[in-house]
């Protein structure tokens, strides 16, 4: 049994260019790998439209399965797959990474890896005292996480921030803490002032 | 294979409904179809730099590379500087040169152009700052893979080959491409996905405490994970291993995974994947045990 194989191009290009245009992609690779997915998109859509021959069923089965099973995952899901846990040290240089703001002597809403690559590069000292907000998933009563990627969820590493003061909602609830930060021998945590339970954001990784 | 996608599929669905998150289902889910969206535009890109070798130029590079066999083969590994290419998107080149009637640079083309990529050099440097010796010993490790497997490995089977005609515009042949190697990525992928959720990180870095066993895990470990060989060494530097395995990781994975191996076995068969396999694991733990002992860490 067999299936055009237009049509089969053109499910697979439609498939990687929702991924791409919606906020899917960002369940699966890093931001900067985005226009890569949809530039995939267009040319198996072209090559797909000047295809004339046919596929056998199961080829054309295969080749959608990826965007069915992407279709079922969600953030909340993704948000809490980790391979193990990363050395921020070799995160520090990710390619398409913003300036850090505690670095230059800034605070207010940054990233839990910001705050550990800035912790390893000046020194928890410091940064004792800056006030930050902090998006994180709750891993246990004072812990804070993320999960992070260099290139595509199937790289991804956690990174994890102690926290002080009111106890976390249960492990895996999505929280918005500010605080600030402190050090606590030769560690930094943070020391917080308000805890929110929020939704899951549509990109849960950093 | 159908058996577990299907698996995976309702595991999945039923993960999402129940709202009740396994983590070794979604970390599977995720990873597959991760996998996927990160290998096939290499995969195309490949196809496309495959197209263009039929054309005039790429006629002449493959006719050179056919009168003299050696030197291709010599030469095939070092191609990866100017081929920023994933590991694989290398496949459609290589079948190209069997093709053309250069099987003997496959399998050194397909061992060493991985490591000698110009992106994965500079990942490694950034992942070891300060520590060059890392990105130095896997060019090394890459150009020593190559030159046991172009020494030990006879050349895949050369197969009779449809004569590509001229109105085979290059957009035919991307579409081929697509339907005959990409579905082997998304199995390949799908396969290195389920073992990885079933195999655990910790279980390959619990070895480590000595360092060839812990090479020897770590090389499992790479086959196992079949990551890109652009965003390997990051992985490779948060894991609790020393310099020996964490090497031997960076050498391994791609040159050798579990998705790369389905789509070799597509293409050249089962018993050159194993014969290609069985020189390309022991020469890593040769070679970066010999970087490492020389200082390259």
């Amino acid at each position: 049994m067999t299936v055009p194989g237009r049509v089969v191009a053109l499910a697979v290009a439609v498939a990687l260019a929702l991924a791409a245009l919606t906020d899917r992609a960002g369940l699966l690779v890093r931001p900067w790998f985005t226009p890569v997915l949809l530039a995939t998109a267009v040319l198996v859509g072209l090559v797909g439209v000047r295809h004339r021959g046919r596929v056998p069923v199961t080829t054309a089965v295969v080749l959608l399965l990826p965007a069915v099973v992407g279709a079922i995952l969600t953030p909340a899901l993704a948000g809490q797959v980790s391979h193990g846990s990363a050395d921020t040290a070799a995160l520090a240089s990710r390619l398409g990474d913003s300036a850090n703001p505690l670095l230059s002597g800034e605070g207010g809403h940054v990233t839990l890896l910001q705050i550990l690559l800035a912790e390893r590069q000046v020194g928890g000292v410091v940064l004792a005292g800056r006030s930050v907000t902090v998006e994180a998933i709750a891993a246990g009563a004072h812990q804070l996480q993320r999960s992070v990627i260099v290139c595509c969820a199937a790289d991804a590493q956690s990174v994890s921030l102690a926290e002080s003061g009111p106890p976390l909602p249960r492990t895996g609830t999505w929280v918005r803490v500010t605080g600030k930060l402190q050090t606590d021998g030769d560690r930094t945590v943070l020391a917080a002032d308000a805890v929110t339970t929020i939704a899951t954001p549509d990109n849960p990784f950093l | 294979m159908a058996l577990l996608a299907l698996a995976l599929l309702v595991s999945a669905a039923a993960a999402r409904y129940a709202e009740a998150a396994s983590p070794g289902v979604t970390g599977a889910a995720l990873s597959f179809v991760s996998l996927v969206a990160e290998s096939l535009p290499f995969l195309l890109a490949g196809a496309l730099l495959s197209a263009v070798l039929t054309t005039g130029a790429g006629r002449r590079l493959l006719g050179a590379a056919r009168r003299r066999p050696r030197l291709a083969a010599a030469l095939a590994p070092l191609t990866g500087a100017v081929l920023p290419l994933c590991d694989c998107g290398l496949l459609p080149l290589a079948r190209r040169l069997r093709d053309a009637g250069s099987p003997r640079a496959v399998g050194p083309f397909l061992a060493g152009a991985p490591l000698t990529n110009p992106i994965v050099v500079i990942s490694t440097l950034l992942a070891f700052p300060g520590r060059p010796g890392m990105a130095v010993g896997r060019v090394l490790g890459g150009l020593a893979l190559a030159a046991a497997v172009g020494v030990l490995v006879t050349p895949p089977p050369q197969t009779s080959v449809p004569e590509e005609h001229d109105h085979d515009h290059s957009g035919g042949r991307v579409a081929q491409e697509l339907f005959r190697t990409a579905p082997t990525l998304v199995l390949g992928a799908l396969a290195a996905a389920v073992l990885k959720a079933a195999l655990p990180t910790s279980v390959f870095t619990s070895l480590a405490s000595q360092p060839l066993i812990g090479a020897a895990a770590m090389l499992g470990l790479a086959v196992v994970m079949s990551i890109c060989s652009q965003a390997d060494a990051f992985v490779a530097s948060a894991l609790p291993v020393g310099p020996l395995p964490r090497l031997a990781f960076l050498v391994v994975g791609p040159a050798l995974d579990l998705r790369l191996a389905a789509l070799y076995r597509r293409e050249f068969g089962g018993r050159w994947v194993l014969r290609y396999a069985a020189v390309v694991v022991p020469t890593a733990l040769i070679v970066t045990t010999a970087c490492t002992t020389a200082g390259l860490q």
